[in-house]
């Protein structure tokens, strides 16, 4: 059964590509890849991210900033400027009805080289007693929920890679089933930690292009060899469109449908034939109410690794045949922020709509293997066709599809 | 139950703690010895900030007691532990 449609009536946005929606639309329409070296992974095998940059926590904090490791910093400031965006008072709201779902992958381990190493020197009286509340990553739903004043429904999903898109898609069932009236649902993540690019190194996964960190990040180009690891965060207001319309709200599109899928087949590698992910896109499809041919645009999960887009681009054509819609991909501007990109991209679909532009894929040259897509690439397309999807894959085997309409 | 000659004043680096880092909002001339926490509004999580910040800044390493103080518990109470730890 068709399900009812969730405005959007706000966006908050933290991310390499800038602080603001603005910023992040006018970045991201240049095309340029923001990676750059990284002064944290100094060292390492990989030693380049992309990073949030001259954004000034204590200036948007106060004394919170310091007790707060950056994914939750990104998730407040992203959240404030949603909730602002969106036209909402926090102090007026009914608060019990104001639901806060965030996607996050892991702990947040940037404070934990140091605490181990006191713990492996023999120092278990040198451990910050602050260590669980900063890294916990619940703790980006509760300190929002505690700077906003927001006291419904609280929680995290962590679905690796998709979980920002999973978030999403649990917020709206939250408002489809009447428990909210709002939900601040998005994703935050930083995975700049010298452990994060040391296991993902080790496993293969990121590009070692360290003599040039701004042609690393490359989605669907021949020349790939892994993805960039990145940061920031995304929060989406969703409200029902009735509710949005009598307080005289800006619906900025509309989330119209969602579905989630687990691969059940193997813990790291997508299923050779895109099982699952076949199957979220159609049940995305079903539950929106549309068709392979409504589609303006994708979005894909497109992460720069040699054999993960090489199977997405495969499972694309198997869905729309020969008559593809033009493919974007953020990950080569942005990196990729693991729990967090999932929403970013949820965001960066909204705007893609509002403007009717898809923004182009840095670094695309030239694809190679068997399925081509229609890349956009070098500069933004005009597209006509209000409907995009939005893919999220995750280790684990976990997929989740948005489905965004501009109204 | 805190020495008489700890009352008169708070050790230099607490306070530095109390203003430049938890940035509580008494003016510091008025801090004093019978000063409570609750009264500066610092609470658990707050001493915990406590903790971090005076290793981080002067290299003290307080004891776990520190943490063990309550909301009605003094300034003087806190520069006890403080001295202790040296």
């Amino acid at each position: 059964m068709k399900q009812a449609d969730i405005a959007v009536t706000g966006l908050g946005l933290v991310t390499p590509a800038g602080h603001t929606t603005a910023e992040n639309w006018a970045t991201l329409c240049r095309g340029r890849s923001t990676a750059t070296a990284d002064p944290l992974l100094e060292g390492l095998p990989v030693d380049f991210s992309c990073q949030v940059e001259g954004f000034d926590a204590e200036a948007e904090l106060g004394r919170l900033a310091e007790r707060l490791d950056p994914f939750t910093r990104f998730a407040v400031v992203a959240a404030r400027r949603a909730v602002a965006d969106a036209g909402l008072d926090p102090l007026t709201w009914r608060k019990d009805r104001i639901g806060v779902v965030l996607g996050v992958t892991g702990n947040s381990l940037v404070t934990y080289d140091s605490e181990y190493r006191r713990l492996g020197a023999g120092r278990p009286d040198r451990v910050s007693p602050l260590m669980v509340p900063r890294s916990i990553p619940n703790m980006a739903a509760g300190e929002v929920a505690i700077d906003l004043d927001a006291r419904g429904p609280n929680f995290i999903i962590s679905t690796a890679c998709a979980s920002g898109a999973t978030a999403i898609g649990t917020a709206r069932a939250l408002l489809h089933s009447g428990v909210c009236d709002i939900v601040l649902t998005g994703g935050a993540e930083s995975a700049r930690s010298r452990m994060i690019s040391t296991a993902f190194a080790r496993m293969r996964a990121l590009s070692r292009r360290r003599d040039r960190p701004h042609l690393a990040s490359r989605p669907f180009d021949a020349a790939r060899d892994g993805f960039v690891l990145g940061e920031g965060a995304a929060v989406l207001v969703l409200e029902r469109p009735s509710a949005a319309r009598a307080r005289g709200a800006q619906v900025q599109a509309l989330l119209r449908g969602f579905a989630a899928s687990a691969d059940a087949h193997h813990p790291i590698s997508p299923h050779p034939e895109g099982r699952g992910v076949l199957q979220a896109i159609a049940a995305a499809l079903e539950d929106g109410g549309c068709r392979p041919r409504d589609i303006g645009h994708v979005n894909a999960h497109g992460t720069s690794t040699p054999r993960n887009d090489a199977l997405e681009a495969a499972a694309i054509v198997r869905i729309f045949g020969d008559h593809a819609p033009p493919v974007t991909a953020p990950k080569g501007v942005v990196g990729h922020s693991l729990g967090a990109a999932g929403a970013i991209e949820a965001a960066y679909t909204v705007l893609a709509l509002r403007h009717g532009m898809v923004p182009p894929v840095a670094n695309f040259e030239d694809q190679a293997g068997d399925h081509k897509l229609d890349i956009v690439a070098g500069s933004p397309r005009p597209v006509s066709t209000g409907a995009a999807l939005t893919f999220s894959f995750g280790f684990g085997g976990q997929n989740a599809v948005l489905l965004f309409t501009a109204d | 139950m805190t020495d008489p000659s700890e009352q008169a004043t708070l050790p230099e680096n607490l306070i530095t703690l109390l203003t430049d880092h938890l940035k509580v909002s008494m003016p510091t001339e008025q801090l004093s010895p019978t000063t409570t926490l609750e009264d500066l509004d610092i609470d658990s999580l707050a001493l915990m900030e406590l903790v971090v910040a005076a290793e981080e800044t002067f290299g003290i390493v307080l004891p776990d007691d520190l943490l063990d103080l309550s909301p009605s518990s003094t300034l003087g109470d806190a520069a006890r532990v403080f001295h202790e730890a040296g």
